[in-house]
């Protein structure tokens, strides 16, 4: 896919089914702008995205929101309903406006607000929950979409460390089952976790490559200027990779 | 209601069959017009918030029901200029429907106007600011063109302080057809304003085509700030006040919200133009004078609440 000159530029990549990439650079590198046109939200001005082999703008915007889901960064969303009922707005592709909900969409709704831990406060309204509340409700809705896409922008943000694990296995499981999932993140110890990495940099993607070669760790340190530092560690026979800061 | 068929102009009273003449004639179409004006511009005031995603948004601070004013002065102008007494309280349907057109065609002239200065719905401190400049013109246009025909002012001036004391029958059939086709189809329409509660993007990757829902919504809106503002003049903040009252006692998606706002907004006009008729009676206060005043005091409050938090 092409992205608009400005912002991003120039990228080919494509996201299977069971993939879980997580997209990773420095500020201002394009992630968001990359996952917004990957949405459908952003038109490129050159070049075309598609989904299931067929162009994402030729999709019926219904059609195209079953398929595929996206969380924005935190911040914009602002209101007095309940998280559940924000939970449920994750159903509307499915039940359409006009439709009611039904056994299925309760299921759905259920299931994701139980795998966000947000259960507990689903009479809560959004405005009166704590920033980590709130992104679990928010990421509860992308969620209970059951989309065969998920396109996710900064979740773990507010999150403390048992949510921001949670959602990691949630993601995996996720992608074991079939979905194609990618997710922009900050944290590069949880990046790491991923099956494969997009780096970015300048808008451009730098490297496609699995969490476990080399020559990603290299191009990782690179792209921060050094300021980082990668380290292998085994636990119960997996490895797993550390990521802390070089001061 | 019934204080509202009880309250007349000489005090209270409770002799109904001595005064069913009165109370049938004048009494309670009042009342009920009251009523249905003020669930019009709750209801409006529902739509707006959620809309706009502004809970500050009002039907009167959009530019909308001076736009609608606007429209109804306009109405006033050309029958004045072509030798028609004035209309105010005519009982003619189709002056009420050209009335009531005008008004509806005057709030979409004004909120887009608002909409196009203040460049958008995304800076709620703004937009406000949009709705009072294109408020302040609408009104001097209507000035001016009173200014040209004078025999116009006494219906303008009735209206513009926004009054219940002329409803009769034929405006509160008109006001209840409104909501009638209003209510359930902004009903219907509800999850749109649920949607928007995730921010204009994340309502957009739902699948919603947002232009044309918008553009639904706010012909709603208009609507109802069009038929309230012909039938019953300018009646500041009951579109403001009602869907914060229904918020603050209920957690509710906007389905319900837009319907308890109705309700509410009903209940505080009806209740206004009770205390209008009685406050000093025999005298009367026009009733959007009551309710620019309650209805300004609970602006100001809203406002030292939330300006901290607001984006400007």
């Amino acid at each position: 896919m092409r992205g608009t000159q400005a912002v991003v530029n120039n990228i080919s990549a494509s996201l299977h089914q069971g993939d879980w990439v997580a997209i990773v650079g420095p500020n201002g590198a394009g992630k968001s702008s990359l996952l917004s046109i990957m949405a459908g939200l952003v038109k490129p001005s050159a070049g075309s995205v598609q989904l299931a082999g067929r162009n994402l703008s030729k999709w019926p915007g219904r059609e195209r929101a079953q398929r595929l889901a996206w969380l924005a960064q935190q911040g914009e969303s602002e209101g007095d309903i309940s998280a559940r009922d924000v939970v449920a707005l994750g159903r509307l592709p499915h039940c359409g406006l006009l439709g009611t909900i039904g056994a299925a969409d309760e299921e759905a709704i259920n299931k994701a607000m139980a795998e966000t831990q947000c259960t507990h406060f689903a009479t809560r309204r959004l405005n009166e929950l704590s920033g980590g509340e709130r992104q679990r409700v928010l990421l509860a809705r992308a969620l209970a979409v059951e989309s065969d896409v998920l396109l996710l922008d900064e979740p773990t943000a507010h999150l403390d460390a048992p949510h921001q694990s949670a959602l990691i296995r949630s993601v995996a499981v996720r992608a074991n089952n079939g979905a194609a999932i990618a997710i922009v993140l900050h944290d590069l110890t949880l990046a790491l976790t991923a099956k494969r990495i997009w780096l970015m940099d300048k808008g451009k993607l730098l490297m496609d490559a699995t969490t476990n070669e080399p020559a990603l760790h290299a191009a990782l340190i690179d792209v921060f200027d050094g300021a980082i530092a990668i380290e292998q560690l085994e636990r119960n026979g997996a490895i797993q990779y550390v990521v802390r800061p070089v001061i | 209601m019934l204080l509202g068929l009880a309250a007349g102009g000489e005090g209270w009273s409770l002799a109904w069959l001595k005064e069913a003449q009165l109370i049938q004639a004048i009494r309670a179409p009042r009342s009920l017009g009251a009523w249905t004006a003020g669930a019009l511009l709750g209801l409006s005031g529902a739509i707006a918030q959620g809309l706009f995603r502004n809970p500050l948004a009002d039907p009167y601070l959009l530019g909308s029901a001076a736009g609608a004013g606007l429209g109804v002065v306009l109405v006033f102008f050309s029958a004045s200029a072509i030798g028609a007494s004035s209309i105010i309280g005519d009982a003619n349907w189709l002056v009420q429907l050209g009335l009531t057109g005008a008004a509806f065609v005057g709030a979409l002239v004004g909120v887009s106007l608002t909409l196009l200065l203040a460049g958008g719905a995304g800076r709620p401190l703004i937009l406000l600011l949009g709705g009072v400049v294109v408020g302040v013109l609408m009104a001097a246009i209507s000035d001016l063109l009173m200014l040209l025909a004078p025999e116009a002012l006494r219906g303008k001036q009735s209206f513009l302080l926004g009054t219940t004391g002329l409803l009769g029958w034929r405006n509160v059939w008109m006001l209840a057809l409104t909501l009638f086709i209003a209510l359930p189809l902004a009903v219907r329409f509800a999850r749109v304003l649920d949607a928007l509660v995730l921010g204009e993007a994340s309502a957009g990757s739902l699948g919603l085509n947002l232009p044309l829902l918008r553009l639904v919504l706010v012909s709603l809106m208009a609507l109802c700030t069009g038929a309230a503002v012909a039938q019953a003049g300018l009646i500041a903040f009951v579109g403001l006040v009602a869907p914060h009252l229904i918020r603050r006692l209920v957690t509710v998606t906007h389905g319900p919200l837009l319907v308890l706002s109705a309700l509410a907004g009903g209940v505080l006009l009806l209740a206004a133009d009770i205390a209008a008729r009685s406050l000093i009676a025999p005298q009367e206060l026009p009733v959007g004078v009551l309710t620019a005043v309650v209805g300004g005091f609970y602006l100001m409050f809203l406002l030292r609440k939330r300006a901290n938090s607001l984006r400007v």
